[in-house]
C-alpha cells in the first residue's frame, strides 16, 4: 500500500490536478476580467448596486491578490514544480534520442516567471514625474536627468505622432539641496529653482496657444555638460538598474511677466523673480485653466515680498505686479516621465524566452510524430 | 474598393461550395482559388494601408478585420491543398464564412475604415508581432473549432478519431503561435511601452483565460485521450473566448486596449 508521502506526490504531480486548477484559475481570472477592479465602493454601488456589496465581500474588486486567488497559483506552482521534477527524472532516464524535453523547459519557464513575478511585485518601484524644460529629477542611481528640449509632432489630422523628451543625465549639484536627495522629482524652489530660471529665462518666446500650428511645438533650454539621452514612447531610456519611459504629456499655461525694459519672464509655480526690495513669487492659479484653446483668463496668485513685507496679489492679464505687467499666458509642454527600478524583470523575460521556447520544442515534436 | 472585390470573389466561392455541399460527385475546384484570390487582394489593402499611415496597417479594428479576413480566406485555400483535409468540403466552406463574417463587421459601424496613422503607443514592432501571431494562432484555433464541432457530430469512430486528431493538430500549431504573439510579444511590448509587462488589463485577463482554456485542453488531452465529449467542448469555448477577446472586451469592457 502506497504510504501518505506517496499520495501526496502522487496527487501533486498529477496532471488531473493542473488541468482542474487551469480550470479553477481560469474562472478566478474570468471574474477578474468582467469586474473591474480596484475600484471605489462608491464605483461598484453605481455600476452594480445590486452586487456591490457581494463583490466587495467576496473580494472580487480585488480578486488577483486575494488570498484564494494566490493560493491557487501556489498550489499550482507547487504542482508545477513537482510535475517538472518527476518528468524531467523519468526523461533523462530514456535513451538521449527518445527524450522530450519541450514541456520541461516550457513548465520551468512558468515556474521563473512566477517566481520572477513574486520578486519584482516585492522589489520594483515606480515613481511618476512631470517636468518641463529646464527642470530636472534625480535619478535611483543619484545622477540628475536634466530637460532640455520637449517636442512634440503632429501628423496633419491633429493626431499626436511622436513625444519626444530630450535631456541630458548629469552628475548632481556639488551644493547639497533639500532637492539633493535620492529619487526626488524636480522642482523650482530654492536655490535649484533659480538656476532652472535661468534656463528657463533663456527660452525662445512661444506663440500664444491660439497661434500654435499642429505640425510640431518644441521647446529647449541651452544644453548643460552631460550625457545626452532621448526619451519616447517605445523607446525608453535603460539604465542599469532602472528605466525611464516616456509615460504622459500634458501642456500647462504659464504667465507672462514684462518688465519695464521689456525684459521677458515665464515662471512656472514656485519660480522667483528677484526685485530691488524683495522678489516676486508665482504662487498658482486661483483656478485651474481651461483646457487648450479655450478663452481663459484665470487669476494668476502671486506673492510679493517688498522689503520684508509680503503680500498675496491676485492678477489677471493686463494688471500689473510691482513694476512688473502681466502680459499673457503662455502653454509649456511638460513630460510625464515614469522611473521604474525593477531588477527582476530579466528573470521574468528569461522565463517568458523558455516558456515559449519549450512551447515550440513540445509541439514541434509532437508534430512530427502525428500522423495526419 | 479593393476588399469589397475580395468580398465578392468570398461570396461567389461560397456559392460555388453551397452548391458543391449538395453534389456528392463533382469537386469544387474554383473556390479555393477564389478564397486565394481574396486573400491577395486583402494583403494589397493592408499594404497599401500600411504605406498611407508609414506603419503595419494593424492598428486599429478595421485593420485588424480584414488581416484575420486575409488569414482566413488564405487558410480556406491551404486546407484544400493539404492532403489529410484536402476531401474535407466542410472546412473550407466554414472558414469562407469566417472570412465574409470579417469582412461584414469590417464595413459596419463597429469599424470605421478611416486611415488614421497610429499614436505613439502603437509605433512599435513588437505590436506588429503581438498582434500578427494572435491572429496567426487563432485562425489555427478557428480550423480547431471546425473539425472539433465535426468531431461532436461524427457518427463513426474512425471519423470521430480523424477530426479529433485534426483538432489536436491544429490546436498544437496555433497554441505556440498564440502563445508567442498575445502573451510573450504583448508583455515585451507593455513592458516597453508602459514600463509593466503585466497589468491585469481586461484584454490582457481575457487572453489568459483563452490561453488557459487551451492549456487546459491539451492537458485534458493527454489524460483523457480522444473518447471525451469534454475536449472537442473546450476546443469550442476557446474559440468563443477567443473572439470576446477580441470583440466583447473592446465593446463592453474599458482598458488600455480599447484602440485595438
Amino acid at each position: 500500500m502506497d504510504s501518505i508521502t506517496d499520495r501526496i506526490y502522487s496527487f501533486l504531480k498529477s496532471i488531473k490536478l493542473a488541468a482542474f486548477l487551469l480550470v479553477l484559475i481560469g474562472i478566478f481570472a474570468i471574474i477578474g476580467g468582467i469586474i473591474p477592479q480596484g475600484k471605489s465602493l462608491e464605483f461598484y454601488l453605481s455600476h452594480y448596486p445590486k452586487i456591490a456589496k457581494t463583490i466587495q465581500g467576496l473580494g472580487f474588486d480585488h480578486i488577483f491578490t486575494s488570498l484564494p486567488f494566490l493560493a491557487l497559483v501556489a498550489l499550482f506552482t507547487v504542482n508545477l514544480t513537482v510535475c517538472t521534477v518527476h518528468r524531467f527524472g523519468t526523461e533523462l532516464a530514456k535513451p538521449r534520442e527518445k527524450r522530450k524535453h519541450g514541456p520541461d523547459l516550457l513548465h520551468i519557464g512558468l515556474i521563473v516567471i512566477i517566481f520572477g513575478s513574486i520578486l519584482s511585485a516585492r522589489t520594483r518601484t515606480e515613481e511618476m514625474f512631470y517636468l518641463g524644460t529646464g527642470q530636472h529629477l534625480h535619478l535611483p542611481d543619484k545622477m540628475v536627468l536634466q530637460i532640455v528640449a520637449l517636442s512634440e509632432e503632429k501628423y496633419d489630422t491633429g493626431r499626436v505622432r511622436s513625444w519626444t523628451t530630450e535631456a541630458i543625465i548629469r552628475q548632481p549639484s556639488p551644493e547639497p539641496t533639500h532637492t539633493d536627495e535620492p529619487y526626488s522629482g524636480g522642482d523650482t524652489l530654492g536655490e535649484e529653482g533659480f538656476a532652472d530660471q535661468k534656463l528657463a529665462s533663456s527660452l525662445p518666446a512661444m506663440p500664444a496657444a491660439a497661434s500654435q500650428t499642429p505640425a510640431e511645438t518644441q521647446t529647449a533650454v541651452s544644453v548643460p555638460d552631460g550625457e545626452k539621452v532621448t526619451i519616447k514612447v517605445n523607446a525608453p531610456l535603460r539604465r542599469k538598474g532602472y528605466t525611464v519611459y516616456q509615460f504622459n504629456w500634458k501642456k500647462t499655461q504659464v504667465p507672462v511677466l514684462v518688465d519695464k525694459e521689456g525684459i521677458i519672464k515665464e515662471l512656472e509655480p514656485g519660480d522667483r523673480i528677484p526685485t530691488p526690495d524683495g522678489f516676486i513669487l508665482f504662487m498658482a492659479f486661483e483656478e485651474a485653466p481651461a483646457p487648450q484653446g479655450a478663452p481663459v483668463s484665470p487669476k494668476a496668485v502671486f506673492l510679493v515680498d517688498s522689503a520684508g513685507k509680503r503680500d498675496l496679489v491676485k492678477v489677471q492679464p493686463g494688471g500689473n505686479i510691482h513694476g512688473y505687467t502681466f502680459q499673457r499666458y503662455d502653454e509649456h509642454p511638460i513630460s510625464g516621465l515614469k522611473v521604474i527600478s525593477d531588477r527582476w524583470f530579466p528573470l521574468i523575460l528569461a522565463g517568458l524566452v523558455l516558456a515559449l521556447f519549450g512551447t515550440a520544442l513540445t509541439y514541434i515534436k509532437k508534430l512530427k510524430g502525428l500522423n495526419v | 474598393m479593393i476588399a469589397t472585390i475580395a468580398f465578392g470573389l468570398l461570396i461567389i466561392a461560397q456559392i460555388l461550395q453551397s452548391v458543391s455541399l449538395f453534389r456528392t460527385t463533382a469537386k469544387d475546384r474554383i473556390s479555393p482559388w477564389l478564397a486565394l484570390g481574396s486573400s491577395i487582394l486583402l494583403l494589397i489593402t493592408v499594404i497599401q494601408r500600411s504605406i498611407a499611415i508609414k506603419f503595419f496597417a494593424l492598428t486599429n479594428m478595421y485593420e485588424s478585420l480584414l488581416f484575420l479576413a486575409m488569414l482566413a480566406s488564405l487558410m480556406a485555400f491551404a486546407i484544400t491543398r493539404w492532403k489529410p483535409t484536402s476531401e474535407s468540403k466542410a472546412l473550407p466552406y466554414s472558414l469562407n464564412i469566417l472570412a465574409i463574417i470579417f469582412l461584414a463587421l469590417a464595413s459596419s459601424p463597429i469599424a470605421p475604415s478611416t486611415i488614421r496613422p497610429p499614436v505613439p503607443a502603437l509605433q512599435s514592432g513588437w505590436l506588429v508581432l503581438h498582434v500578427s501571431f494572435t491572429f496567426i494562432g487563432e485562425i489555427f484555433f478557428a480550423v480547431g473549432l471546425v473539425t472539433a464541432i465535426l468531431q461532436l457530430t461524427a457518427k463513426t469512430e474512425d471519423n470521430r478519431k480523424k477530426f479529433d486528431r485534426l483538432t489536436y493538430t491544429s490546436i498544437a500549431i496555433g497554441y505556440p503561435i498564440f502563445t508567442a504573439g498575445a502573451l510573450v510579444f504583448g508583455a515585451i511590448w507593455a513592458e516597453n511601452a508602459w514600463g509593466r509587462w503585466w497589468g491585469w488589463d481586461p484584454k490582457e485577463t481575457w487572453a489568459l483565460v483563452t490561453w488557459l482554456t487551451y492549456t487546459a485542453y491539451l492537458h485534458f488531452r493527454l489524460v483523457r485521450k480522444n473518447t471525451s465529449k469534454l475536449m472537442p467542448a473546450l476546443v469550442i469555448l476557446g474559440f468563443a473566448i477567443a473572439m470576446f477577446t477580441f470583440f466583447g472586451v473592446n465593446f463592453l469592457l474599458a482598458g488600455l486596449h480599447s484602440y485595438a
